[in-house]
């Protein structure tokens, strides 16, 4: 039993690390990625190719992961967000680029195709999976409460006016572009070594569109919103016994209440703080600010 | 005294629209300068050519001597000009403090990313700083008793000030106000006028102020450009403008006799 | 060799100008991007398949039942997922998100209602051929390419020669201006997503006689949305044209390079037009809803 308990715990961290990123990049930054997968699957395949072939060390292998998933997002961010596009093309694009990947993926000698990578050594378990995680949350946490978390924030609540406080836009967008990529790199890195096989249909758009729905559903603009709603997808399908189909129905429709009815998640703005908490019951009064409240204790 | 921003023969052409044609005026450093004509004139197209939100079609623009003309925002900003605008841009979710912070970012925040990562001690006591030095330019608006209030819960008269105090925070020397007094009533417009008056010699700022509201412009200004049709119309201190019959015409019409 | 090539090419673009024009349509009149649309195009083709096979509809029965199918999922789409946004004035990107959420449960719909069996259409034209300067042309192509330019024509004087189509139009200028002369604006919209559905309808039933039919035919609206950004969003005749570029210029490369590398050419075509050709061919510059 706590085995099972064990493997969903270390598979919804993973899951958690990938989130975090993609919250800095969506809920912090604004900007909408379809293409996540991507950066998940450079860094699982680098971590996997260097331990597997070259007998590199487990978490410099991570790291090597981390980079290549970062050094990618640069060569499809720096083009797409020099180019300004809107919030849809650019969501298309990177989707665009998270299929194209893939199909490299499935095409390359070294990654061995379409067959996968098997006999990965299972170095991921839960406690450096664990730790590895907490130090996520708290890398996230103190970029979201620095200056390139205001100014990331600045630049999605109104770009012009963030221009106007010297915010070079595409510096900022980049920042948290390669921030998430290189999260998201860690985390495939962990999910290789963790499942001890990986082929390029684990990493599809269908799960680039679950990060995605993870931070919608927590609430933009928040870390633990999508932590909370990473671990609720993870645990409550398993709790109801849901099968894999109805699974995916129900997160559809979730996500079109969420929007149609309450668009900032679950957490919205607000993190969890006790003065948070105190928060989702007052009525009346001026509402408590946005964003990092934490930080100014 | 030299001038602080000079423009030459701007032009901006918007498809077949001459929103600015073949403009040259200039700002006197240390003064306050008033930019005025009625709706339409072009007299914000001139403050986003400046800024850089618009690229200029033809003509330059110098600012301290180097030409900006067709720079990014970000850049001019960083080189000293900083502006409200028209409508208002607050960060209208963001609290009061944090508007001001985001301002601060630029001059004052001087670590790095990997410092900010890490989240040492220094990193922290600059982020208390700077939160102190935000109620110092809450204060300056009378605003520091609420710094945590979100930003559009202020009136409206409130948020002008909070824009201003969010320019200031920006350490400009030049500082240019979209009709910062647009919506409020004689009283109101006066405080304002001294708040201008005040920070601009507290910072040692020259202004330049896109205003409707004539007894504000009067007040304040040393001297005032009348644009019409994206065009300069008229150029001089208060008193010759008042009397300028092309700009009681292009304000009045033209059957208006003065009384 | 090379006129097979085009002509292959010709008959997908036929069917990529459809959903091009579909999704174009509601493009231009609420500024977004409809994600679901290519789950439409998905439901039109079961629907064909269906009224083909389980109830022996004749051909011209499935493809209108796929029409109508199709846009009434589309109007319901709009009604359950995009109205409320829309009236609450909700940034564009809140309206993406609705999308997906729709594409996802359409799909998973299938998956669970259905299953992720690939089925085949019946061969409705006898797998017909007839020869053409040496080139041979299905006739399921020849009759896809007919349909879809008539469809295209239809859609296109109903747009511009009616007074239904002339609000459309004037919607998408705009909205606020629109209703003062007289335009009711949601029974606007949903026309709009009653012709975008039809075009889904029958786009899919085509894609599926084509090909196969199968859950994540959604996939489609990538192509879709290539074409309409080839010829420029935003503009109806673009999308056509767009549609048919796109089409030979997959059966070129399919041919001449890889068809493995077929999708990955699309997609950096794609990449490479956003980057340095955002209005396409003749697109309009629509404004962001910010």
């Amino acid at each position: 039993m706590w085995f099972y308990i064990q493997g969903i715990l270390v598979l919804a961290m993973i899951n958690i690390i990938a989130v975090l990123g993609v919250t800095v990049f969506t809920g912090f930054t604004g900007l909408f990625s379809l293409g996540h997968a991507a950066f998940i699957a450079a860094g699982a395949y680098t971590a996997a190719i260097l331990t597997h072939f070259y007998g590199v060390n487990f978490y410099l292998a991570l790291a090597a992961g981390g980079m290549m998933a970062g050094l990618l997002s640069l060569v499809i961010g720096i083009p797409t967000l020099r180019a300004k596009l809107r919030s849809d093309y650019f969501a298309i694009a990177t989707l665009g680029f998270g299929e194209a990947f893939k199909m490299i993926l499935e095409n390359m000698d070294i990654t061995q195709g379409a067959r996968g990578l098997p006999g990965i050594t299972t170095y991921a378990n839960i406690w450096n999976v664990g730790i590895i995680t907490v130090l996520a949350i708290a890398v996230t946490a103190h970029f979201v409460f620095s200056k390139y978390g205001r100014m990331a924030v600045a630049a999605r609540e109104d770009y012009m006016a963030a221009e106007m406080m010297g915010i070079n836009l595409f510096q900022v967008q980049l920042r948290s572009l390669f921030f998430s990529a290189v999260l998201a790199g860690i985390a495939g890195g962990l999910f290789a070594h963790y499942l001890g096989f990986i082929q390029p249909s684990l990493f599809t758009g269908s799960q680039s569109s679950m990060l995605v729905i993870a931070v919608v559903t927590g609430g933009m603009g928040s870390i633990s919103g999508p932590i909370l709603a990473a671990l609720l997808f993870a645990t409550i399908p398993e709790a109801l016994r849901l099968a894999n189909m109805w699974r995916m129905v129900t997160y559809g429709a979730v996500l079109v209440a969420i929007m149609v009815l309450r668009p900032q998640g679950i957490l919205g703005y607000k993190e969890i703080t006790f003065r948070g908490m105190a928060g989702l019951f007052r009525r009346g009064k001026a509402k408590p600010a946005a964003a990092s409240k934490g930080a100014l204790s | 005294m030299a001038n602080i921003l000079e423009t030459k023969n701007l032009t901006k052409l918007f498809g077949g629209i001459v929103a600015c044609n073949d403009l040259s005026f200039n700002v006197e450093e240390g003064k306050i300068k008033g930019l005025i004509g009625p709706n339409g004139a072009g007299k914000t197209t001139i403050f986003n050519l400046v800024t850089g939100v618009y690229k200029p079609t033809g003509g330059e623009i110098f600012f301290q001597g180097k030409q900006i003309g067709g720079q990014q925002p970000d850049r001019v900003v960083k080189q000293g000009i900083t502006r409200t605008f028209q409508n208002i841009r607050l960060f209208k979710n963001l609290s009061l403090l944090e508007n001001i912070v985001i301002a601060l970012d630029l001059k004052h925040t001087d670590y790095h990313i990997f410092g900010a990562l890490v989240r040492g001690l220094g990193v922290r006591r600059k982020e208390k700083d700077l939160r102190r030095q935000a109620l110092e330019y809450l204060d300056i608006v009378g605003l520091a008793d609420r710094p945590q209030d979100r930003a559009d819960s202020l009136p409206y008269g409130l948020q002008r000030k909070l824009e201003i105090a969010r320019a200031l925070a920006l350490e400009p020397r030049l500082l240019l106000l979209d009709e910062p007094a647009a919506g409020m009533n004689p009283e109101e417009s006066l405080g304002l006028a001294q708040l201008v008056r005040k920070v601009k010699e507290q910072f040692d700022l020259t202004v330049l102020l896109i205003e409707h509201h004539m007894d504000v412009v009067m007040e304040l200004c040393d001297h005032i450009v009348v644009m019409n049709f994206g065009e300069k119309l008229a150029e001089g201190t208060p008193e010759e403008i008042q009397n300028h019959p092309a700009v009681l015409e292009a304000y009045l019409g033209e059957d208006y006799q003065r009384a | 060799m090379l006129l097979q090539t085009l002509v292959t090419g010709l008959a997908i673009g036929g069917i990529y100008a459809l959903m091009a024009v579909g999704y174009s349509l509601v493009f231009s009149i609420m500024g977004f991007s409809n994600w679901a649309y290519g789950t439409i195009i998905m439901y039109g083709s079961y629907i064909g398949y269906y009224s083909l096979t389980k109830f022996g509809c004749p051909f011209w029965l499935a493809l209108i039942l796929s029409m109508f199918g199709g846009a009434a999922i589309c109007v319901m789409n709009e009604r359950i997922a995009y109205a409320p946004l829309r009236k609450r004035k909700a940034p564009s990107l809140f309206l993406m998100i609705s999308a997906m959420g729709t594409a996802i449960f359409l799909e998973n719909m299938v998956y669970v209602m259905i299953g992720a069996h690939y089925y085949s259409f019946p061969d409705v034209f006898q797998n017909q051929v007839f020869d053409f300067m040496g080139a041979s042309i299905g006739i399921l192509d020849l009759f896809a390419i007919v349909f879809s330019f008539t469809a295209i024509y239809a859609l296109n004087y109903f747009i511009n020669h009616t007074r239904l189509g002339i609000g459309i139009r004037a919607v998408s200028y705009d909205n606020t201006v629109a209703q003062i002369n007289g335009v009711n604006l949601s029974w606007t919209i949903g026309l709009v997503f009653v012709l975008s559905g039809f075009l889904a309808g029958i786009s899919g039933t085509f894609f599926g006689m084509k090909y196969m039919v199968y859950p994540t035919m959604g996939n489609i609206t990538n192509k879709a949305f290539i074409a309409a950004v080839i010829g420029g969003l935003g503009s109806l005749p673009g999308a056509v044209i767009g549609g048919v570029i796109l089409g030979v210029l997959e059966s070129l490369v399919s041919v001449y390079v890889s068809s493995t590398y077929r999708d990955v050419f699309s997609f950096s075509f794609l990449i490479v037009l956003l980057i340095f050709l955002p209005l396409g061919l003749m697109g309009k510059n629509l404004e962001e809803k910010v």
